[in-house]
């Protein structure tokens, strides 16, 4: 609740100017100096080399074209899509000239309008990717391999799905002493063949492994097992060193198992143990699960305690420990580097990420332009950084505004000296019946505050309010060699206009006692502690009063602003007395100072 | 006779001591020698053990392999430059920037649209001269060894990132002759296993979704890629370094972003007049 802060006009008082500096140190702060902020041009090269850019004056490389208007506006900076004719890729946002130099094709058309940017799916050997058809035929040759395109596939997840593993079998050799045997495709078999020295026969036998007691090949179970490039499982290798099926101990022994004889899918395979349990029997591993196929290394943590039965591979956890937690392959979560409350003056989010078996630390933006969001699906944990909603907040003028979790990051605050807002007079805004933020002089009787006296309608306790971030942001004020007496940088301007938004002023006045001649305050008294809630008079100032500390609480709130500790719970560079100015003025001076 | 076998016993202690003195001098002038002649002959040597006269394609691979992978080792860690323009320097590399904006609040705009057609320029502009030496002593180690060699062709170079290798190749016709025989060697090419097309093609996908949405979440690409690791560090003015690693090569590609930047507070937005 806050007192009615009129301004009375008696001849014989003096003024006592309270002043809350609740920004920074000055009352007002200039405005950006209007030469400078209309010195932006668009520079087709910047001196540090970057290619079309809005810069001021001094950035612009004068050997290039430049002009005095946003590139967005010129001819020779204009972004858009630049094809590259030869290997069909479409990058989007790509100045003109950026195009042109590298050899492409500039279209100022979003990439989905233009026809040689469509996607398809493209076959890749064994695998596919969703690309132009251009890019499908270079990659033929990038690859080594056959591509065939497909533009009725318009979705990358069917498209990646939608791929065929070409088929493997045994390409056995058969030189009529020895039947030699590889495990191949039919394509490579075939390959072989047309290069086999005469006499020797190759056949090719799909789904079957060289073990296959009906082929009789040389080639027989081993006890050992391997890892296979791109692939997650561990798998048996046989005498000619092919691979053969996932590594099953309870599949061995060749005699009394078929094992050996035929290709066994991996969902047909022996099944693991989420916790990894039989990972000592099982190579069945899955990287999209959390595991994956690792030479077994006793002692790691990763690894299942006991040794695989046999061969030196285990499937390896990929999940993390951290701080008592067990976070699977993929998780993440948020952190900060503040040891209790958030969002103090140099404290910063992360996002941490397990990731094979290693926490990876991302940092959130510095400035807290974005903050860090904690969900969790289906068990699975994850955590990703959304923008900080917070620029438009202390413009809100009711609470349901202000609160609206769909279109800003704020909280509504009331309480004497809250009110951010100000009517043309300078005077704060206060709340009317319909919870919303209007002058006092708008009041009506039935709003808060306003009562209805003996001589008619008077304001009494009317209530301040604003809205102010959720998550304040951070501020650019620790410039190398910047004193708190000498804030001269662009940095530090920046920062204490933010801060300025929390700037207060509450003239207290005084009237001389006709008798005794002594100055007793007689309106807005409560901002020098001299009066309370309920109307009690003090006689000493107190400077820790509600108005100021409200004040200052919608000053910290606002960002770095006010006075604070660090996230190292260090005092910060503002004290009471830099931010709270009590200055005395004359009754002649008062007019001016209104 | 006591004295005589005495004096023969000294006699021959003399001569045995002596004899042992000089076999150790001349033990130690050997093993100088050697020493010396390991010294100056065996770089020679190890230069010269790979130059087959029937094999003089093995002989240039060797000679400009590691070249190669030096280059490829800067340009990686560089953006994909060799004189990385438009850049942050990060942990004492300069990193380029593949997508840049000054402002806030916007998409970047790519700066480099075609990255792997860049890295392969770079490489061959910085191999070039290496390549032409290469074939001159190809030739002068022909040469020495009685056969009239012939090199034909510009020497341009061309290198072409392919999947899991980098093929560089010139366009030299080696003509040798000895005697009657005559032998010509041309499509001379040098393969080396390297992943940077499909690191430079990830950063490509990366850089597209930073120049049409901003900050790019590494997580999906973390679950596709299995032997890749991605590393995301932003930076204080708003950029971001990637770090792109393969897990079984140990091989890195770094680029820097600076895309959909958020303001200290309220920041400034540029005006023009």
């Amino acid at each position: 609740m806050t007192k009615k802060r009129g301004m009375k006009k008696r001849k014989e008082f003096f003024f006592i100017l309270a002043v809350l500096l609740a920004g920074i140190l000055f009352l007002v702060l200039s405005p950006v100096n209007a030469e400078e902020s209309s010195s932006y041009f668009c520079a087709e090269r910047t001196t540090n080399g970057l290619w079309c850019m809005n810069v001021p004056w001094d950035e612009v490389n004068t050997n290039y074209d430049y002009t005095q208007t946003s590139c967005e506006a010129t001819s020779f900076c204009k972004a858009g899509t630049c094809v590259n004719g030869i290997e069909g890729s479409c990058r989007p946002n790509v100045p003109e000239v950026v195009c042109n130099d590298a050899g492409g094709i500039w279209d100022e058309r979003e990439r989905d309008e233009i026809s040689q940017c469509q996607l398809g799916c493209c076959y890749i050997g064994s695998g596919a990717s969703f690309v132009t058809q251009t890019k499908c035929s270079s990659q033929s040759s990038r690859y080594s391999v056959e591509t065939v395109f497909d533009p009725s596939i318009k979705d990358s997840d069917k498209c990646i799905a939608s791929a065929y593993p070409e088929e493997e079998g045994a390409c056995v050799f058969d030189d009529g002493f020895v039947r030699n045997c590889k495990r191949l495709t039919s394509a490579k078999c075939d390959t072989e063949k047309a290069g086999a020295a005469e006499g020797t026969t190759v056949e090719f036998h799909k789904g079957t492994l060289c073990t296959a007691a009906h082929l009789e090949t040389k080639c027989i179970p081993t006890e050992r097992t391997k890892l296979e490039s791109e692939r997650d499982e561990v798998f048996f290798v046989d005498s000619c060193e092919n691979t053969a099926n996932i590594y099953d101990a309870s599949k061995i022994d060749p005699v009394v198992q078929d094992y050996w004889d035929y290709m066994i899918d991996k969902s047909n395979s022996c099944v693991l143990s989420s916790d990894l349990r039989n990972a000592d029997v099982c190579g069945n591993c899955n990287y999209l699960e959390g595991s994956i196929g690792k030479r077994y290394d006793r002692g790691n943590s990763q690894m299942f305690s006991k040794a695989p039965n046999y061969g030196d591979y285990i499937c390896a956890d990929l999940g993390c420990e951290y701080e008592g937690e067990h976070y699977e392959h993929g998780e993440s979560w948020c952190g900060t580097t503040s040891t209790g409350k958030d969002f103090l003056p140099g404290s910063q989010q992360f996002r941490f990420i397990c990731d094979y078996g290693e926490i990876r630390k991302e940092e959130m933006d510095p400035f807290r332009g974005t903050i860090c969001v904690e969900s969790e699906v289906e068990g699975f944990r994850t955590a990703n950084p959304r923008a900080n909603l917070w620029r438009d907040c202390v413009s809100q003028d009711n609470q349901e505004d202000c609160e609206d979790v769909q279109e800003r990051d704020c909280v509504w605050i009331n309480g004497t000296g809250a009110s951010i807002l100000r009517d043309e007079d300078g005077n704060p805004l206060v709340i009317n019946s319909d919870g919303k933020l209007v002058p006092i002089d708008e009041l009506e009787y039935g709003d808060p505050g306003v009562e209805l006296g003996p001589f008619g309608e008077r304001i009494r306790d009317t209530i301040e309010a604003a809205c102010v971030p959720k998550y304040p942001s951070a501020l650019w004020f620790w410039e190398p060699n910047e004193t708190k007496e000498d804030l001269s940088s662009e940095n530090a301007k920046n920062a204490m206009d933010t801060c300025s938004f929390g700037n207060d002023i509450c003239i207290v006045e005084f009237v001389k006692g006709k008798f005794f001649g002594t100055w007793d305050c007689s309106d807005n008294c409560y901002c020098l502690g001299l009066e309370d809630d309920a109307g009690k008079h003090f006689s000493e100032r107190n400077m820790e009063n509600e108005w100021v500390v409200n004040n200052l609480e919608v000053c910290v709130a606002l960002g770095d602003c006010g006075i604070s500790e660090n996230y190292l719970e260090k005092e910060g560079r503002w004290t009471w007395e830099d931010l709270v100015e009590v200055t005395e003025l004359k009754e002649e001076d008062f007019e001016n100072e209104k | 006779m006591k004295d005589d076998k005495e004096r023969g016993r000294n006699y021959y202690s003399i001569s045995n001591k002596k004899a042992q003195v000089t076999i150790f001098i001349i033990i130690a002038i050997v093993i100088v020698g050697a020493a010396l002649l390991f010294y100056f002959l065996i770089p020679k040597a190890e230069t010269e053990a790979v130059f087959d006269e029937t094999n003089p394609q093995a002989y240039i691979q060797t000679c400009i392999e590691d070249k190669i992978k030096d280059t490829v080792e800067i340009l990686s860690l560089q953006g994909g430059s060799i004189e990385s323009e438009g850049y942050i320097l990060y942990q004492g590399d300069k990193i380029e920037y593949l997508c840049y904006t000054s402002e806030y609040y916007v998409p970047c705009k790519i700066q480099r649209p075609f990255l792997v057609e860049h890295i392969e320029s770079e490489i061959e502009n910085e191999i070039e001269d290496d390549m032409k030496m290469c074939f001159d002593a190809l030739v002068d180690f022909y040469e020495r060894r009685n056969y009239d060699a012939n090199l034909e062709g510009s020497g341009d170079t061309t290198v072409e990132l392919l999947a899991k290798r980098i093929k560089t190749s010139t366009d030299y016709t080696l003509t040798v002759s000895k005697g009657s025989g005559t032998d010509r060697y041309e499509r001379f090419s040098v393969l080396v296993n390297n992943n940077l097309y499909e690191l430079a093609s990830i950063a490509n996908d990366i850089i597209d979704w930073e120049a049409e949405y901003g900050d790019f979440d590494t997580t999906y690409y973390t679950t596709v890629y299995s032997n890749i690791k991605f590393e995301k560090h932003n930076q204080q003015e708003g950029s971001t370094i990637y770090i792109l690693t393969n897990r079984d090569q140990g091989t890195k590609f770094q680029f820097a972003s600076r895309s959909v930047a958020w303001p200290p507070g309220y920041g400034e937005v540029p005006i023009f007049d």
